[in-house]
């Protein structure tokens, strides 16, 4: 067979021998179901609760705002629809771009289609970036979520982090970033890019296919759309929207329309 | 585990790794340009992923242009991986303003780590002898 030259590494990256060692033992000996009382298990939950300090320290964010999900297309689809199912009341309106990635734009025109939502799809400059002062103009009372890709998949451009989530916190609208293109290239710091919740995918820096990540801020208003076990603390994050959050959503809001 | 692990190491490596990546691209893009008439550069140039370049090589049918290069070992992408393969010019190319007839056109290459200089000799060899017959 001839010989593979690879180019296409935002499609999909080939694992990496240290991670594919690092899981070999769960995938063998270590099989035992996370949430059992045997040993084999048990171990499993200190690994699992490993990778998760990892992806925070990362991001620097706190481990217990780490989800594990299957990748990008189900941390997007679990963030945007479980941001805009559990703050309906306060809002129907979302902003995103028109250069998003088919998970994000499907996902945003789901909830237009079937769940009433209003969406602008805000116009990119001729390179890739959108225009702070659109995004500005397209936020109203009604503005629950910004959901604008870190870095395109296509052409690579990365937007203006730090203004977009520091508009977002000034209105008091929560700030989604799908980063499935940028984890691994660059360094990211949730809190200071005022991100209130994120998307990324293993396949993409030399990890496994089928795995993925969601950040979800620990001030986020959010439901569980998958319905289940008690798995990635799925009965927390139900809880979490009843308790800790309650109110804090008015008291930052601060818009002028 | 094994998404933890990946990150840990991506973390750790990610000024050499991008350094190297954006060798790669520049020396990609130059010698793209010295050699090739009539292509588009696609994208930021400097707020811009370091291992990406879009560039669309006027005249030239996307999807023709790829198994061309799959025939020499050569995996690159159309745009998107998920829109690879259908007609349709990429949403994110029109959304730049690129004309329809032109994103058509596109090629998007991006370097990782395993990626040398002679690779990317490799590929703008057989790209500049393929855009001809092509065209």
């Amino acid at each position: 067979m001839q010989n593979i030259r690879y180019f296409d590494h935002a499609a999909t990256t080939a694992i990496e021998t240290r991670v594919l060692n690092e899981m070999m033992p769960y995938l063998t000996e270590n099989f035992g179901n996370a949430s059992s009382m045997y040993q084999i298990g048990k171990k499993n939950k200190e690994a699992i609760n490993l990778a998760r300090s990892r992806v925070a320290k990362c991001l620097k964010c706190n481990p217990s705002e780490i989800y594990f999900t299957s990748g990008g297309t189900e941390s997007d689809n679990l963030i945007i629809k479980g941001i805009a199912i559990a703050n309906r009341r306060r809002g129907n309106h979302i902003i995103t771009t028109k250069i998003e990635h088919p998970a994000v734009l499907n996902t945003c025109e789901f909830l237009e289609k079937y769940m009433g939502f209003r969406v602008t799809y805000l116009n990119v400059d001729s390179q890739g970036r959108i225009d702070l002062k659109d995004l500005e103009r397209a936020i109203n009372r009604q503005t629950i979520l910004i959901s604008v890709m870190f870095a395109n998949n296509e052409i690579g451009t990365i937007q203006d982090m730090e203004s977009i989530g520091r508009m977002a916190r000034r209105y008091g609208v929560y700030f989604h970033t799908d980063a499935v293109q940028a984890i691994g290239n660059i360094d990211i710091d949730v809190k200071k890019l005022g991100i209130s919740a994120l998307s990324m995918s293993a396949h993409k820096f030399y990890g496994p296919k089928g795995i993925g990540a969601a950040y979800i801020s620990e001030n986020v208003n959010f439901i569980r759309i998958q319905d289940g076990g008690h798995q990635e603390r799925r009965q927390k994050g139900w809880n979490r929207e009843y308790s800790r959050n309650c109110g804090t959503w008015k008291s930052h809001r601060n818009c002028p329309k | 585990m094994g998404l933890g692990k990946a990150i840990e190491i991506a973390q750790n490596d990610l000024v050499e790794y991008n350094k190297k990546l954006k060798i790669l691209r520049d020396y990609y893009l130059a010698n793209v340009e010295k050699n090739i008439p009539f292509i588009r550069i696609n994208g930021d140039l400097e707020n811009r992923l370091a291992g990406n370049a879009n560039v669309c090589f006027k005249g030239v049918d996307g999807p023709t242009l790829l198994q061309e290069l799959d025939k020499q070992g050569i995996c690159a992408s159309s745009g998107s991986a998920c829109s690879s393969g259908f007609l349709n010019p990429s949403h994110v190319l029109l959304a730049i303003g690129v004309p329809a007839n032109v994103a058509r056109s596109s090629l998007r290459v991006t370097f990782g780590r395993e990626n040398t200089i002679e690779d990317v000799d490799y590929l703008v060899d057989h790209l500049v002898r393929i855009v001809k017959k092509l065209r």
